[in-house]
């Protein structure tokens, strides 16, 4: 069988003794990172890219895909430890997982989630594996003009996704996608909006917009807050959870896995929408006769989430593999990533590079497996770094910050941008405007304007061609749905309901 | 006037409008081509003017609930830490390839430290000397990136 020679193929290279400790490094950072209050995994991973930059590119993608795995479970840990959920996607973690770590349970829950995770990641990676070959195959057949309406209908899915006003949120990605096109035009060689700054010509770092808005922002967001947790940290209690639990969350599991899994691979979907989509299911299958009720420590409300999470984590990689968009930010980055190491993500990867294509894949199974191992036995090392101070974490966050987007380039003017889009994320905060979407169409921006340069050539100037090609169009439909749906006032109220729970 | 400046809505509408405008006029600068052959100022020509329309519809949200606004605490916004650590980050540019990075760190570390308001600067001196051992230990010996460590080194 196809899937097995493939999947051979993939575990001997995500199964060397080099690329396992790449795998086991990029866990343990992206734990160690991620576990601090107040780091999602965009600032975790942008953080990160640079200790991958001397790598050979196989290795730094399997540390990569550690860095994230690692990230988001150690969001989960602060979730469920301090009830600081450091990412969106482990807000619904907190809800339950909090209130079992006031009663004593946080071992259970921390078992629970890092058990359904593993579980879950197990299925979404043979998942990845039947699905990307055929999907690549798919995608060789889209034209320009169906990557175009693809990536619209992307950026109305992180639209959708995105907190609070929908008109903003379609602003942002506006704002991002100009602010992608700064830099020297592929077509014409003419550099756009560089006032006669010559490293703008190169464009404007991805890495320091991430790092800026995410990490600086995000601190400066944090500093006018003040601090208010609380650790449970001299009770975790056992972290295997019992017999009862197993029992109680077999059928969570199973069902935030699959719903996890269809969720992740859609555009603008991922981890986000799998966990909070699963949390309803659960609490609306468990109905009011759950005991305890969810919100008050019920081990459903963990599990369910945890694992649908890190199956959404999982296979939002597929339309990043297979059509080169990336589906949400973290994956945004992982295209950053890919192209520093000279890897142009798409439908090509899996024939030009089978080994990368499949060592990755083997090797989120490996990463997935490398966090129960991991975190288990170092619960209590996180639990410490949970106690430093945010007085001190927040300018050893920033040097690191400082530090890694110097070394992209070795220039300081990547300094200047994150200090610079520190200052921007600062406002955008303050003014409600929400940065996952700008930082996705900052990504796609130039690709979108590269395939409606083609797709419109192709048509001699015919706008038509969007309509006509039927991959295209339905694309389109399915984004306008999107956006008329978005609007009922029915829904807009559901939507602010959900959101208003973090 | 202050009311105004409460207006989140307001203000996020007037930044939109602003920075479309000033991308449209910038495209003005290169070429439109044809919808065919679609010059360097084609698209974030047609992107300027839909920002600057959403900035409008925005700031139209914001005005109809102005009055809520003018009731509302406002905004808060507190500029102190973000000049502190905008200072350090700039700083922290300027001396990391002139001076070295243990200055560089030190700088860093040490000035956006003083914008909590709960700061202690003993501690601060601890962590800023850990900090630089620790990153001269992962960034230069450990990943051998290219950096000055000291002023006299070379």
């Amino acid at each position: 069988m196809d899937l097995l020679s493939n999947l051979s193929l993939g575990f001997g290279v995500a199964l060397t003794a080099t690329n396992i400790l790449y795998a086991l490094i990029g866990c343990l950072l992206g734990t160690l990172i991620g576990v601090l209050p107040g780091i999602g995994p965009v600032a975790t991973i942008a953080m990160l890219l640079p200790t991958t930059y001397a790598l050979p590119p196989v290795s730094a993608l399997i540390m990569l895909a550690g860095i994230y795995y690692g990230a988001q479970y150690g969001g989960s840990t602060t979730a469920i430890l301090v009830n600081l959920p450091g990412e969106s996607s482990s807000v619904v973690t907190a809800l339950d997982g909090y209130q079992m770590a006031r009663k004593g349970r946080a071992g259970a829950a921390l078992g629970m989630a890092a058990i359904g995770s593993f579980i879950a990641g197990s299925f979404s990676t043979l998942l990845v594996a039947a699905f990307a070959p055929p999907l690549s195959e798919a995608a060789l057949k889209f034209g320009p003009a169906d990557y175009f309406s693809l990536m619209v209908l992307g950026l109305f899915a992180a639209i959708a996704m995105a907190h609070g006003s929908i008109v903003k949120a379609i602003a942002m990605v506006v704002l991002g996608i100009v602010l992608g096109l700064v830099g020297t035009d592929v077509n014409s060689g003419v550099a756009r909006y560089s006032f006669d700054v010559p490293e703008l010509t190169d464009g404007i770092g991805f890495v320091g917009v991430a790092m800026g808005i995410f990490g600086i922002g995000e601190i400066l967001t944090n500093l006018e807050q003040g601090e208010d947790r609380e650790v449970f940290t001299s009770k975790v209690g056992r972290l295997l959870p019992t017999v009862q639990d197993f029992k109680d969350s077999w059928g969570a599991i199973t069902r935030g896995t699959l719903l996890g899994s269809v969720l992740g691979i859609l555009p603008g979907g991922g981890a986000v929408l799998a966990s909070f989509a699963s949390y309803t299911l659960e609490k609306k299958i468990a109905g009011p006769k759950a005991n305890p009720p969810f919100g008050q420590g019920n081990i459903r409300g963990v599990a369910a989430p945890e694992s649908a999470n890190n199956a959404g984590a999982q296979t939002s990689f597929i339309p990043l593999l297979t059509l080169g968009i990336p589906p949400n930010a973290v994956m945004a980055l992982m295209v950053g990533a890919m192209t520093i190491h000279n890897i142009q993500p798409g439908p090509q990867v899996i024939t030009a590079n089978p080994q990368l294509f499949w060592g990755l894949i083997a090797s989120m199974w490996v990463g997935n497996a490398m966090l129960v191992i991991l975190n288990l036995p170092l619960i209590g090392m996180w639990v410490q770094l949970l106690k430093i101070p945010y007085r001190l974490l927040y300018p050893m966050i920033l040097v690191f910050c400082a530090i890694g987007v110097y070394t992209v380039n070795n220039t300081t003017f990547d300094v200047w941008i994150i200090a610079a889009f520190g200052v921007i994320g600062y406002i955008f905060a303050k003014l409600e405007c929400e940065a996952a979407p700008l930082l996705l169409g900052f990504i796609l921006g130039p690709m979108m304007e590269e395939n409606l340069r083609r797709a419109m050539l192709l048509s001699r100037g015919d706008p038509m061609v969007f309509l006509e090609r039927p991959i295209s169009a339905s694309m389109l439909v399915l984004a306008g749905l999107l956006l008329v749906v978005l609007a009922l006032p029915a829904i807009r109220k559901k939507r602010d309901e959900t959101f208003v729970e973090d | 006037m202050n009311g105004f400046l409460k207006n989140k809505d307001l203000l996020a509408g007037i930044m939109f409008i602003a920075v479309g405008l000033i991308f449209v006029v910038g495209a003005y600068n290169y070429q439109m081509g044809t919808a065919a052959r679609m010059g360097p100022g084609f698209f974030p020509r047609i992107l300027g003017f839909i920002m600057a329309g959403l900035g409008f519809i925005i700031a139209g949200i914001g005005l109809k609930n102005q009055a809520q606004y003018a009731q509302s605490e406002g905004i808060g916004w507190t500029w102190k830490p973000v000049i502190i650590l905008t200072v350090a980050v700039v700083l922290f540019g300027i001396t990391l390839p002139t001076l070295g990075m243990i200055i560089a760190i030190s700088l860093l570390t040490f000035i956006s430290g003083v914008a909590a308001h709960d700061k202690n600067y003993r501690e601060l001196a601890f962590i800023t000397v850990i900090m630089c051992i620790f990153c001269a230990g992962v960034f230069i010996w450990g990943l051998k990136l290219q950096m000055k460590l000291f002023p006299w080194s070379g």
